[in-house]
């Protein structure tokens, strides 16, 4: 055993090292050094825990030990990279403070926002850190982190870190719970009892815990997919049309194969922001939801069934979500796209000019989009080639948010 | 203020998807079983577990069976400790699981836990379960996420 331990010691060891080493790069701002020093601690203190451990204890908790230890190693390593990568220059460093502000109108004053980019395809936020209170970790794929007009799929992920915050999980719990059960022993029952013949219908109304190991999934997956659907809102509610232009940018068409189950699939996925936008008055490009394809459902009989249930819940409160978010958007003041705003810095943007006044981050997203989505937009300049103009519309979107920031710290 | 009691302020209950629970659970597990042994008598860790299990159910004040403040997840997780802990045959009914839980939550926090050493041994293996019953439940959503399709 004095093997095991000493190989979990030395692992700590080496990424205490590492963090040491991380700490020397050039932060473009303090809030990365900030976790680093909170994440340093959390592993001191793992060190200690492993100092604790005899070598004669019973195999059982030297085991354990030594497993959560690799564990949080693979939780956090991740993020030590993700830290590292907010020191590239290709992440929009003029996108820091405007998002920094809103996410602190949004989560507090508190709040603490890491900007960075992944070598993974998708946007993400790492969220429920509990090492890393009060902080947002925003990240972008590496060939899309200098792009403005991905900046409002940061609404998603700020709804990650809101729904967190609110308890929701705990708030929509029970409906879901409520709502799977009633699905299993009401209305899907003869499909269920042939799946899973072991466990009768009063296994489930008796909550022991043998159904639960069956219903316990569906849950999981309604309420992960509930939560998607919440942060898809609340990017909706944050950034207007910007949302579903720079959604469709990065999700569209979609990929062949079976759908993931934590999210619902694409084609209801779509369906859901096009509720929410019409709800909140967010205008739908004609065809949005034709560009999107169906995804597959999965072929092992008890997934299918188990996602479709979970489907169905999570369908129900659709409503609620979208009344949830506009709850939390007007109690804390947070800003909608203005369309006299947005037209002003659009017609700038169409001379080539960036703002010159302080405008909100959605109103020069929004703007953004609607010049990038002007197939003529240039056409008389002919300084400016095709092949620059999405250049030349990003660095006016970039330059106008430092054009903001700068009335705002002149306040 | 030492950096587990600062990490577990507040009246917190039992959360399959906290990241420390695990962590605490194993700690606990540690600090049970240097007491078993003699080799020192910390109890942060053991009593900050028990505070949790003591919030995560609702105890009767006229007699009716223990009630759970847990959501699903973490109930099944924690009957899942309950029953490795107690081995093979154990109840399967959410009743006894919680009468279980709340027996080891007592225990946990006795002002001597050693007097029962029984018990405490008891308790210490579930504290292993519950720390691995949790891990398991975190990477079972973890692997769902997507990989890529060349990765290995």
């Amino acid at each position: 055993m004095d093997i095991t331990i000493g190989h979990a010691r030395k692992r700590i060891a080496a990424i205490r090292a590492e963090i040491e080493r991380l700490k020397q790069s050039e932060f473009p701002y303090t809030h990365p050094l900030d976790a680093l020093d909170l994440l340093d601690n959390m592993f001191e203190h793992q060190q200690a825990v492993l100092e604790k451990v005899s070598p004669t204890a019973p195999a059982n908790v030297i085991f354990n030990a030594c497993s959560t230890s690799v564990y949080l190693l693979f939780v956090y390593v991740p993020i030590l990279g993700f830290i590292l990568r907010s020191t590239n220059v290709r992440n929009a460093f003029e996108s820091y403070a405007p998002l920094l502000r809103l996410a602190r109108s949004i989560l507090g004053p508190k709040t603490k926002l890491i900007i960075s980019s992944e070598w993974a395809y998708s946007p993400h936020v790492y969220q429920a850190i509990t090492d890393l209170p009060d902080f947002v970790l925003i990240g972008l794929p590496a060939p899309e982190s200098a792009n403005p007009l991905l900046i409002p799929l940061a609404g998603h992920e700020l709804g990650h870190a809101v729904w967190k915050a609110e308890s929701y999980s705990t708030k929509f719990g029970k409906q879901i719970e409520d709502g799977i059960l009633k699905e299993i022993t009401n209305i899907r029952w003869k499909e269920y009892e042939v799946v899973f013949p072991q466990v009768k219908k009063e296994h489930y109304l008796n909550n022991d815990i043998l159904a639960g190991t069956i219903w316990i999934t569906a849950y999981t997956w309604a309420l992960r997919q509930v939560e998607e659907i919440f942060c898809d809102f609340f990017g909706v509610r944050l950034f207007s049309e910007a949302y579903l232009h720079a959604f469709e940018y990065l999700m569209a068409p979609g990929f062949p194969g079976e759908r993931s189950v934590l999210y619902p699939n694409m084609e209801r996925r779509v369906l859901h922001l096009m509720e929410a936008a019409k709800e909140l008055a967010v205008t739908i490009e004609p065809g949005f939801a034709s560009r999107f394809k169906e995804e597959d459902e999965p072929r092992e009989y008890a997934t299918k069934l188990l996602v479709s249930t979970a489907d169905t819940v999570s369908s129900t409160l659709v409503p609620d979500l979208i009344k949830q978010v506009l709850d939390i958007a007007s109690s804390r003041m947070i800003p909608q796209r203005n369309a006299g705003n947005v037209e002003e810095i659009r017609a700038g943007f169409t001379k080539i000019i960036p703002t010159a006044k302080d405008f909100r981050v959605t109103d020069i997203l929004n703007a953004g989009w609607r010049c990038y989505l002007n197939a003529d937009l240039w056409n008389n300049y002919q300084q400016i080639q095709a092949e620059n103009r999405d250049r030349v519309l990003k660095d006016l979107m970039l330059k106008s948010l430092e054009v903001s920031e700068a009335y705002e710290r002149s306040r | 203020m030492s950096y587990i009691l600062a990490k577990n302020q507040g009246e917190k209950g039992l959360r399959a998807l906290d990241l420390e629970l695990p962590l605490l659970a194993s700690e606990a597990a540690i600090d049970i079983d240097n007491l078993l042994s003699n080799r020192s008598k910390e109890l942060t860790a053991i009593r900050l577990l028990a505070d949790q299990l003591r919030n995560s159910i609702e105890i009767s004040s006229i007699g009716e069976p223990p009630r759970s403040l847990m959501d699903p997840p973490t109930l099944s997780i924690l009957g899942e400790a309950i029953a490795r802990a107690a081995g093979e045959g154990y109840s399967k009914k959410v009743d006894d699981l919680l009468t279980e839980a709340v027996k080891i939550g007592t225990e946990l926090s006795s002002e001597d836990p050693t007097r029962n050493i029984k018990e405490l041994e008891r308790a210490r293996d579930f504290c292993v379960a519950l720390s691995m019953a949790v891990v398991a439940y975190h990477k079972s959503i973890s692997d769902l996420s997507p990989q890529h399709p060349f990765r290995r």
